[in-house]
């Protein structure tokens, strides 16, 4: 007997998406959690099949984001990916890239949450911000001036790497009224 | 891409050239999800913690407050449909400061009586925080409504009327502390007086109504144009307007208006006033020569709003952000930014004239917390201009 319509459009979206949503969760967190991620990911997406939208990566990439964001919420595994996020980021493939480019990712880490994941969405994942907007649930427009300050503090935390010791915050200013 | 992003692009961990390495680890995978939707669910102890905290909240708190009018036992009301609660439960997640909290599990059915007995649905549910939330028709916001006398909602229900100043339903809650019934005032004089359907515990005393405006006053030069909200004693406690609430708001006393920040500003001084209500609260407003806006009459709010005076040389940015922060911070399209110190909560600043080019322009401001992680971002879209911007500009903005 054929499996029902919906197991057959299932398997052809596995098909399509499993491997960029398999690189998504291989570029966050370690392989063995990745994998569950991974399954956990495609599990939460056959239970709500129906809100699938008609472009699903997106929509994918946003779900394996919350499940990763569970698994570090496990109060045990907290401290031991920490510990393994510090010392394989960059990651093992990441060795091969410049300088320059690693510089970049230590910078990235002082990032926060939102702004590390928007650039990555758009540097590694390759998404438009209007794609990126969707796996964060924010407007296309909210999304372009999120990247914009995103990628600004980002440059600003090289620089400021690259910079002598002391040498002072760039812009400050102090207003009162 | 730019030069960061070039960057960090080179420094992807899995990049193209090792998608088959990728694909074939995807093929041994191909089960895995299968397994887990095949697993027995995990326990939804969340749910249950909430759930239980609702029971608590239903079973600690006492019944009827007083028998005063149309009084609902919300415990006795109809559950709502699953359809309902998931619509509640969703408005938890990253839902602002106000919205969250919500029970959703304890979610009901409350038939307000409009003016033509007909029921209408309000479903409303209860807020850990000792508030609550309500969605008109499934699919609405949820919306915390606050320890003020009056909250409503001026709308057009079906065909919109040509004349734009014509609203076809006000709807609203109204708090029992203050308010004892409604008046609804049009513009040929004529008035009317909404029902008000009151509900218990835990929703704490609030009346929620619904008026369906009558078809004599669905035109132009008859249309319902104020709802006064009036005490035992019949006084207006407070007013909400159809169109435009006038500047400073009615419900401030202003001979006991004060100045709380002033800044200067190419077209003179911007002035933030405030000054308290009949009830209990206080109005806030910042005026700049002619030009006045409101803040809010909501002092001590949990989450920031901000105003915007906009001429042709200036650009002013008011505003009222909880009281525990004591600065917010501006962030500028060239990357650079600025502390401003806030008065009592209060933010009143005259962007200078360096930052009112599209290049330069305000982008963001946030509230950060203690540890520098921010609690709170309003940020502007870039690209806009006229009264969307905040840039100079001709029109005339409200």
């Amino acid at each position: 007997m054929d499996p029902p319509q919906d197991a057959r459009d299932f398997e052809a979206l596995y098909d399509r998406c499993a491997a960029p949503v398999l690189g998504y969760c291989l570029r966050r967190t370690t392989p063995e959690l990745a994998e569950d991620a991974f399954a956990e990911t495609f599990a939460v997406a056959w239970r709500r099949r129906d809100a699938i939208p008609a472009e699903p990566l997106p929509w994918l990439y946003g779900v394996a984001r919350k499940v990763i964001a569970n698994q570090r919420r496990s109060a045990r595994r907290q401290a031991a990916v920490a510990h393994r996020l510090v010392e394989k980021t960059p990651p093992a493939s990441a060795e091969d890239a410049p300088e320059s480019s690693r510089r970049v990712v230590a910078a990235l880490s002082q990032l926060r949450e939102t702004d590390r994941e928007l650039l990555l969405l758009v540097a590694w994942e390759g998404l438009k911000p209007a794609a990126a907007a969707r796996v964060l649930g924010i407007t296309p427009a909210r999304c372009r001036v999120r990247l914009h300050r995103a990628r600004r503090r980002l440059e600003r935390l090289v620089e400021r790497a690259d910079a002598p010791p002391g040498t002072p915050r760039p812009e400050m200013k102090e207003a009162r009224l | 891409m730019s030069d960061v992003l070039e960057l960090l692009a080179k420094a992807n961990p899995i990049p193209e050239a090792r998608q088959p390495e990728l694909e074939a680890r995807v093929s041994a995978l191909a089960d895995s999800w299968r397994m887990r939707t095949a697993t027995a669910p995990r326990p939804r102890w969340r749910l249950a913690v909430v759930a239980i905290a609702g029971s608590l909240v239903l079973a600690v708190v006492g019944t009827a407050l007083a028998l005063r009018g149309h009084w609902l036992d919300f415990s006795k009301s109809e559950s709502a449909p699953p359809r309902v609660f998931t619509e509640f439960a969703d408005l938890g997640h990253g839902a602002p400061p106000r919205a969250s909290g919500v029970l959703a599990s304890e979610v009901r059915r409350v038939a307000v009586v409009d003016n033509d007995l007909a029921k209408r649905t309000f479903w409303i549910a209860p807020n850990r925080r000792g508030r609550y939330c309500v969605v008109l028709r499934a699919g609405g916001v949820c919306e915390k409504l606050g320890p003020w006398p009056l909250d409503s909602v001026w709308g057009v229900e079906g065909r919109r009327p040509s004349d734009r100043r014509v609203m076809t339903a006000i709807y609203g809650d109204v708090n029992a502390r203050w308010v004892d019934s409604l008046l609804v005032r049009f513009a040929d004089g004529d008035t009317a007086r909404p029902r008000i359907t009151w509900v218990n515990t835990p929703i704490g005393g609030y009346g929620f109504f619904y008026y369906d405006v009558p078809p004599e006053h669905r035109v132009g030069g008859r249309e319902a144009t104020r709802l006064e909200a009036l005490d035992a004693r019949g006084n207006v406690v407070t007013t909400s307007y159809s169109g435009a609430e006038p500047v400073p708001p009615p419900d401030a006393i202003k001979a006991e208006k004060t100045a709380v920040a002033r800044a200067r500003t190419p077209d003179g001084e911007a002035i933030l006033w405030r000054a308290p209500t009949r009830y209990g609260r206080s109005c806030a407003w910042v005026q700049l020569g002619e030009r006045a806006h409101t803040i809010g009459c909501l002092h001590g709010s949990l989450s920031p709003y901000y105003t915007w005076l906009l001429t042709r040389r200036s650009v002013v940015v008011a505003g009222e952000v909880p009281r525990r922060f004591d600065r917010v911070e501006l962030e500028f399209a060239d990357y650079s930014h600025v502390s401003v110190k806030l008065v009592d909560g209060f933010l009143l600043y005259s962007i200078p004239s360096a930052h009112l080019v599209a290049a330069k322009q305000l982008v963001a401001i946030r509230l950060d917390n203690a540890d520098g992680s921010a609690a709170f971002e309003e940020e502007l879209t870039l690209g806009l201009s006229g009264c969307n911007a905040p840039l100079p500009t001709t029109e005339r903005c409200r």
